[in-house]
């Protein structure tokens, strides 16, 4: 994160600007998620390692959506 | 987001896991260790760190998909984003929106059943990392400090270190294989097909060599890995390998080029060398890339088993032979250049076009060809413009020629006339003729543009700055070769020299000297050089005359100034006041002659006085035959000889140091021979004796002359008055009157044996000298002086008095004779 106080507006702005990049890349990613990301990228994560997590998550959710609609 | 707390990673990723998932904490501890693992394994990007890069990527992106409005949109928001500045990991973000994009107008990526892998994966994770299940709230993974992750290394991906390796390669949306998932050995049975498309995918990540440390590590790594008993067959570990060396090399010339464009004094010829590098580097991406799409295309279609088009791995490694030698190549020529730069660098480089292989020859030639570009082009500036561009202090050379055209002429036209002259040999040839032909053509090409340079040259200062007509000036006026006008000069001058030298003003005797130029044949000399010529007083020591201090002083200055440097024009002014010394001994006896002459009628009369006047004929005549032999050895001799000597070789010159050189040659001639320099010196203070001995004689003469003629004076007065008494019939004279007559009679009478008596002092002194000065002569080395001697002495009349010359003479015979 920036280290001075980084005002609210701002903050907000340029999670917009990001949100709408993410929907132009088609990203699926919503606000929450993202504001998420921008954090752990901000804290230096590795991105590559980052993305291959989020995908295996949904992965993982797809089988469990798949496996929890399979009984009903 | 609006809260900006810092939370630990761990609480960001547990929140990630919940919100994807769509559960609570308890439901996704598997995931989440999962997550904690990879990331924590992976805390260092594979990738370039560079915002716009991942920009660009973004933007090609769109491209593919063919939305360029949204990519133009997309370049808006990155600029906006950019000017916000709120974020410190931009490039981190966008490359993670990147990773995560679908083509909106695909299909859903295929999905296969993951959820095993997880399954399978964790039970070896609680293993390796116990507590970040059972803590996770308060664990603080420190992300920048490297030794937590590589401890953890080993353990949780001891079995396959290159797990990360295709997992994060370089296609997006395309699940990667999975085979290689940190745990999972790998044994499932698959076809050969798949697993050689997996391992070209490996050797691609491989060969593309995106991040040379990590790059050498997998490649070190690799066959490690291959070695540990990854199940891979053993052809297949074989050609992986082979891959390997390809990104290895690569890496090598890479790391070389890099280190290198930052270091600006490595010099141009490295610069170029890494250039050329570079270039080399660009058709093999090219090649790379080429591979890429035609993986991208299998992708898109699907895994194709078994196709004949496919790319496999045995093709790959036949594909890339070629690159392979040319990479083997380069990073044989990095390792040997390593350290050198400059023209030693381009050696190097030469030194490996001395193959037999043509094919490396002409690889080696081209590099070369773009290395040793900046050394032509200097050396070309260098012959043809005269300056040198050593920024960086790669060559040494030293021209100067065509550089004091420009510097000393400020002649700028020479540059395209010469150019014309030697275009034909200043084609753009290839810069590698410039170490294959050093021998020959270069070197003609180097002669024939200084030849033309040099003649320009002299042309220049010949035309324009009237070289030659200097040369001429300085021996007409400084060495005393312009007789009428010297002799005129010295008339002239000759009231104002004898006053003391305190008394003189430069103004005076320049205006002298002007009207000596306008009454001699000087009037009709070139403007440019009666300007140089003016008047210089020496510095005045008490006692001095005119005579000492007086000198002529020719200007130089401008392009001229490189011959007539301030140390000739020294030379010039010590020989000018040697020359003009012994000009004015000459003078000196002219004027007694004039006065022997004028008055032997008038002192026929004083029969008593003729002794003094013998004495005087005598003297003198030896004088003036000492002088005029002094002189004529200097003109003919020293003057005359030396001037042809250096006229024959100023015509021939070739450039302007053959001129230079024999001018500095005839200097020194001069010097040596009019017994300046060092070594006659004694010879030099006897000749200085005998011209003091000669204005004494002068003086001497002059003072006896005077008294002689008031004493004439005074008896025709007495006549006079004797015969205008006699006439006005009065007594022709008292007693008391013949008295005063006969005593001062007398008294004259009694003043000629002191006069002859000096006089015969003044012979002795001045004949002791010419002895001494004789014997000197003998003695001497200098052929022409001997051949002075003889003749300063040719009837004998000084050998019969010196008995060492009689000794010397013998003896120099005897040694001729032994010669």
């Amino acid at each position: 994160m920036a280290s001075g106080p980084v005002s609210v507006s701002a903050m907000r702005e340029t999670m917009d600007v990001l949100l709408e990049i993410s929907r132009l890349l088609n990203t699926g990613l919503d606000m929450e998620t993202l504001s998420i990301c921008v954090r752990l990228c901000e804290q230096g994560i590795n991105p590559e390692a980052l993305s291959s997590v989020i995908k295996e998550l949904r992965r993982a959710a797809d089988g469990l959506k798949a496996s929890e609609n399979a009984p009903s | 987001m609006a809260t900006p707390e810092q939370k630990s990673p761990n609480v960001l990723l547990q929140n990630l896991c919940c919100r994807i998932l769509g559960k609570g904490e308890a439901d996704v501890a598997q995931q989440f260790q999962y997550a904690v693992r990879v990331i924590g394994s992976n805390f260092a990007p594979t990738v370039e760190r560079d915002e716009f890069l991942v920009a660009e990527k973004i933007k090609k992106e769109f491209v593919r998909q063919r939305r360029e409005a949204d990519g133009a949109l997309f370049s808006e928001l990155h600029r906006k984003l950019q000017s916000q500045g709120v974020l410190k990991n931009r490039w981190s973000i966008l490359y993670l929106l990147l990773s995560l994009s679908e083509d909106p107008r695909k299909q859903p990526s295929k999905v296969t059943s993951y959820p095993s892998l997880f399954a399978q994966a964790l039970p070896r994770d609680t293993h390796s990392t116990p507590y970040y299940y059972a803590r996770p709230q308060s664990l603080q993974l420190n992300y920048q400090d490297r030794s937590v992750p590589s401890a953890q290394n080993p353990a949780s991906l001891g079995s396959s270190g290159i797990g990360s390796i295709p997992m994060y390669s370089l296609n997006g949306p395309t699940p990667t294989p999975q085979s290689f998932v940190p745990g999972q050995p790998y044994q499932t049975p698959m076809g050969d097909a798949l697993r050689q498309q997996l391992g070209t995918r490996l050797a691609w990540t491989l060969a593309t060599g995106q991040q040379p440390t990590l790059q050498n590590a997998t490649s070190k790594a690799l066959p490690n890995a291959l070695a540990r008993g990854v199940a891979l067959s053993k052809s297949l570990k074989d050609t992986t390998s082979r891959l390997a060396e390809l990104g290895w090399l690569h890496n090598k010339v890479r790391k070389y080029t890099d280190q290198r464009s930052l270091d600006r004094a490595f010099g141009l010829v490295g610069q170029s060398f890494c250039a050329a590098l570079h270039q080399e580097l660009k058709e093999y991406y090219r090649l790379l890339s080429v591979l890429h799409s035609q993986l991208q295309v299998e992708d898109d279609q699907g895994v194709n088993l078994g196709l004949e088009t496919s790319l496999t791995l045995r093709r790959l490694l036949v594909w890339t032979y070629d690159p392979k030698m040319r990479l083997k190549a380069l990073a044989a020529l990095v390792d040997h250049c390593q350290g050198r730069k400059g023209g030693e660098l381009a050696s190097a480089v030469h030194a490996y076009t001395k193959t037999g292989d043509p094919y490396m020859r002409s690889l080696v030639q081209h590099i070369l060809g773009l290395a040793s570009h900046p050394i032509l082009n200097f050396l070309y500036r260098w012959i043809y413009d005269g300056e040198l561009e050593d920024t960086y202090h790669e060559v040494l050379l030293i021209g100067k020629s065509i550089n004091f055209l420009h510097q000393v002429c400020h002649d700028q036209t020479p540059t395209a006339k010469m150019m014309a002259v030697t275009k034909t040999a200043e084609s753009p040839k290839d810069a590698a003729d410039l170490f294959t032909d050093l021998e020959n053509a270069f070197q003609s090409k180097i002669d024939a543009a200084y030849f033309e340079t040099s003649k320009y040259l002299l042309d220049v200062l010949n035309k324009n700055y009237n070289l030659l007509e200097h040369l001429q000036a300085m021996r007409r006026y400084l060495l005393l070769g312009q007789g009428d006008f010297i002799r005129h000069l010295m008339d002239l001058l000759k009231p104002e020299l004898v006053r003391p030298a305190t008394t003189l003003y430069q103004h005076n005797l320049t205006g002298i000297l002007e009207t000596a130029v306008r009454a001699t044949n000087a009037q009709f000399d070139n403007p440019e050089i009666l300007k140089r010529l003016d008047v210089r007083l020496l510095e005045v020591s008490p006692g001095d005359t005119g005579w000492d201090v007086f000198s002529l002083d020719y200007h130089v200055d401008g392009p001229i100034a490189t011959v007539f440097t301030r140390e000739c024009m020294s030379h010039y002014l010590r020989v000018f006041n040697f020359l003009w010394r012994a000009k004015r001994m000459e003078y000196i006896l002219t004027d007694i002659w004039k006065g022997h002459m004028c008055n032997a009628k008038l002192l026929k009369s004083m029969p008593e006085f003729s002794g003094v006047l013998h004495q005087c004929h005598v003297l003198a005549s030896e004088m003036v035959h000492f002088i005029h032999q002094m002189q004529y050895y200097i003109t003919f001799e020293v003057l005359e000889c030396s001037w042809d000597e250096l006229w024959n070789k100023v015509q021939q010159a070739q450039d302007l140091d053959h001129i230079i050189a024999a001018h500095e040659v005839f200097l020194d001639t001069i010097i040596s021979r009019c017994l300046l320099d060092s070594e006659s010196r004694a010879m030099l203070n006897q000749l200085r004796a005998v011209f003091d001995q000669i204005i004494e004689f002068q003086n001497a003469q002059e003072v006896m002359y005077r008294s002689a003629l008031e004493e004439l004076q005074r008896r025709l007065q007495f006549e006079e008055r004797k015969k205008q008494r006699d006439s006005e019939g009065e007594w022709g004279v008292t007693a008391a009157e013949e008295d005063e007559e006969n005593k001062r009679v007398l008294e004259f009478q009694e003043s000629i044996p002191k006069m002859r008596s000096q006089l015969r002092i003044l012979t002795h002194f001045y004949q002791g000298i010419v002895q001494q000065f004789l014997v000197l002569l003998t003695t001497s080395t200098d052929e022409s002086l001997r051949f002075l001697s003889f003749r300063l002495d040719f009837n004998e009349h000084y050998k019969a008095r010196e008995p060492r010359l009689r000794v010397s003479l013998g003896a120099r015979g005897r040694r001729s004779l032994q010669v």
